[in-house]
This record gives C-alpha cells, structure tokens and sequence, in this order.
C-alpha cells in the first residue's frame, strides 16, 4: 500500500510533463496490483524459508535475463561464447557432460538420475494427507530453469514451431496438439510401465548391467525407429 | 537449502539437454531416421562413461558425499516392461522428446513443451477418471486407502518409514497386477 500511494504521488507529479504510454502503463500497474494480491494471500501459505528461496532464485534467473541480454557484442560473438552457448555441443563434449553430471549427483546427493518418476511423483501433489516431498519435484522444475537459461544465452524466441514435425507430421495448430498430447500420454504412460525413460533406464540403468534397463532402451529405441521410419515413409 | 541443491541439480541438467540438442526434434527424428548421429554419439558416449563409473565407484568402494554406501540398485525387471517401453518408444518418436527435455523445452519457450507435459500428466488424470468410475472396487493386491493419481507408482512406504529413513517412493510399482491396472488406466 504504501509503495503504491506513493507511485500515485510520484505519477500525480509527471502526469502534465510526461508523456506516458497508457497502455503500458495500465498493464504493469494492473499486473502489480493482481501481483500483490495473490501473493499476500500466497505469503500466508507459504513458509517463509520457501519464500526466501523463491525470491532468491527469481532475482538470480532474473540477473542471468538481463546479464545475457546486455552482455557486450565482443563477448557475445567471442569463439567460447558462442561454443559454449549457442552452438551445439559436439557430442564428445556432450556425452563427457552427462556422465559427469550422473556421477556428481551420485556422489554430491546419493542419487540416480531419473526424470519420470518425479511426473507420477507431481500427480501426487494435491494427495491428502500429503505426500512427503522427495528431491525429484525441485530437480523438475530446475530443468526448466535450465532450459530457460540455456534459451535466454543463446538468444532462442518463444515459438510453437517443432522443426521437422511440421514439415513430416502436420502443421496445422490441431493436429499438432493431438499428436502432442497423444505422444505424451504415450510417454508418460509408457515410463511409468517400464519404471524409467531416457534418463532413468539408458543413461543410468544401461551403464549400471541392469537388464532391464538393457532391455527397456533396446524397446525405446526401436518403437522410435519404427515410428520414426513409418512416419518418413508412409505420411 | 535442500530444495536449492536439487533445483541447481535440474538446472544444469536442462541446461545440458538443451546444449547438447536433445530438445531439438529434428536431432531426435534425424537419430531415427539414421542421418543425424549426433544424438545416438552423446548418449552412447554418456553411457560408457557412466559403465567405466560405476565398475569403478564400485571397486574401490567409494561413498557418497554424506558418507553412506552409493545407492547403485539397478531397476528391476516388472511386467510390461517391454509394451511399456515399446510405446514410450512410439511417443518419443513422435514428439521428439521425452519427460527431461520436455521440461526443458518448456523452460526454452517451445510451446509444445507445455502440450507433451500435459499429455505426460495424462496418466495421472486417467487414473482419476478410472478411479471415479469404479470408486468401491479396490485391487486386492494394490494397497488400499492409497487415493494419489498413480498409485501404481507408489509401493507402500511403511517398510522403509520404520527405519526411520525419509519417506522415499519406490522406484518400482509391485509386479503383480500392474500391468492389468495400467492398461485400465489408459482406457
């Protein structure tokens, strides 16, 4: 309330020499007054330790945003900026990096990676009584940080566009929600059977002799290869 | 602090995926198509490393940060593993992703991220579905009471709460049964 009696006061004071573009203004003061509501009846939800933490992940997302898109153009057209960010890999650097972030998560935390179980660990969110929270949901929700940040060094914009899929699958906005949707219940339902996908059952499991995990990645890779060539054929 | 660790742990790991072009579907399409490598090259690579790991974490016996034992448990072979896999196989074809860099994708503003989460969180509205429908009926051999949208998923955790360890899901649903019971789910 305060913060906003007292942009009121400042805006009263520019309002005759000022030029102010209405809209804009209008949507950012609308969006901090629906803002700070719903966040006063969320701070009364929420602990303050997980508020802390929040705020801090927000502010450092919100540094590398404004880092990445004022960084020098030198920097930003130097050969290690554009290997590291926004060329891809080669697949000798990036093989070497997935085996190193399963082993420093397996040493740091004691954990395997998995990605899957965490969904079925998401469904159980709104569960009464409460599900003891595990390590997966954080570990979930800081991949698409990454992704966020990987997007923002390398410039990439929001788009609904899939490569190829448009091109081989369908371009039009239903289909292609069909097919998604389709392709995920598969994926979902499919990890959940087989008790892990890429991450849990290829990367992890392959690598440790299971052999179901042997088993599970020779069948992922082949209901792709099939999918994949009967698409290229036949659509 | 926990929360932190982990989120940073995701992090790097979206990061990664989204470097290494495993959110790309052409990447994906073009390593079922067999012209694009590139993909076949970082999992392969990835995998061997990770071999050589663990033979030698496990030789020389090494422990974890905390200094318990590492958990190396592989997963254990359950009924429908093959269809399962077999289907996963189909969708990540077809999307050209799978649950990691789905999010990923997400987090890089490609908005088909957002519809593959939501068919991948499918499983759990299913269930519901499926549990509404037949509300009285309970699976003799699934734990009762157990109200979450996969229980499937979740063995019970009584065994492990005694020991007084944090409640931890278990990483395999109970073989018997299950495979009737998901493809119950998605019907």
């Amino acid at each position: 309330v305060v913060v906003a009696l007292k942009s009121f006061a400042g805006l009263a004071g520019y309002l005759g020499h000022v030029a102010i573009d209405w809209p804009l203004a209008l949507l950012v003061s609308s969006a901090a007054v629906v803002g700070s509501l719903s966040g006063a009846r969320l701070s009364a939800r929420v602990s303050p330790a997980v508020l802390r933490q929040g705020f801090a992940w927000f502010v450092l997302v919100m540094a590398a945003l404004i880092l990445f898109r004022e960084l020098p153009a030198g920097v930003r057209e130097s050969a290690l900026f554009q290997a590291v960010f926004v060329a891809r890999w080669p697949f000798w650097v990036g093989g070497t990096a997935l085996a190193g972030f399963v082993m420093l998560l397996l040493w740091s935390e004691n954990r395997l990676l998995g990605v899957s179980t965490g969904y079925a660990e998401l469904c159980q969110v709104r569960r009464q009584p409460p599900v003891r929270r595990s390590w997966r949901l954080p570990f979930l929700g800081g991949i698409v940080l990454g992704g966020l940040i990987a997007a923002l060094a390398s410039g990439a914009q929001l788009t609904f566009a899939l490569g190829q899929f448009d091109s081989l699958v369908t371009s039009s906005v239903a289909g292609k929600l069909a097919v998604l949707l389709v392709a995920g219940a598969l994926i979902g339902w499919g990890a959940r059977t087989a008790g892990g996908c890429t991450s849990g059952h290829s990367i992890v499991g392959t690598a440790l002799g299971s052999r179901a995990s042997l088993l599970a990645t020779g069948a992922f890779l082949a209901g792709g290869f099939l999918t994949t060539q009967l698409i290229v054929r036949f659509l | 602090v926990t929360t932190s660790r982990y989120l940073a742990f995701g992090l790097l790991f979206g990061f990664l995926l989204a470097r290494v072009g495993a959110t790309d579907y052409d990447a994906i399409s073009g390593m079922f198509q067999l012209t694009y490598l590139h993909l076949m090259g970082v999992i392969g690579l990835a995998v061997a490393l990770n071999a050589i790991g663990f033979l030698l974490l496990r030789r020389r016996g090494v422990r974890a940060r905390s200094g318990e034992a590492l958990a190396l448990a592989p997963k254990p072979m359950t009924r429908g593993l093959l269809a399962g896999s077999l289907l996963f196989g189909v969708g990540w074809a077809l999307s050209g992703s799978c649950p990691g860099t789905t999010l990923s994708m997400i987090g890089q503003g490609k908005l088909a991220g957002l519809v593959i989460f939501a068919g991948i969180l499918a499983q759990g509205l299913s269930h519901l579905v499926n549990r509404v429908r037949s509300a009285p009926r309970r699976d003799a051999d699934q734990p009762s009471g157990d109200g979450g949208c996969d229980r499937v998923a979740f063995a019970p955790v009584a065994p492990r709460a005694a020991t007084g360890e944090r409640c931890r899901l278990l990483e395999q649903p109970p073989a018997s049964g299950y495979a009737r019971l998901s493809a119950a789910h998605f019907l």
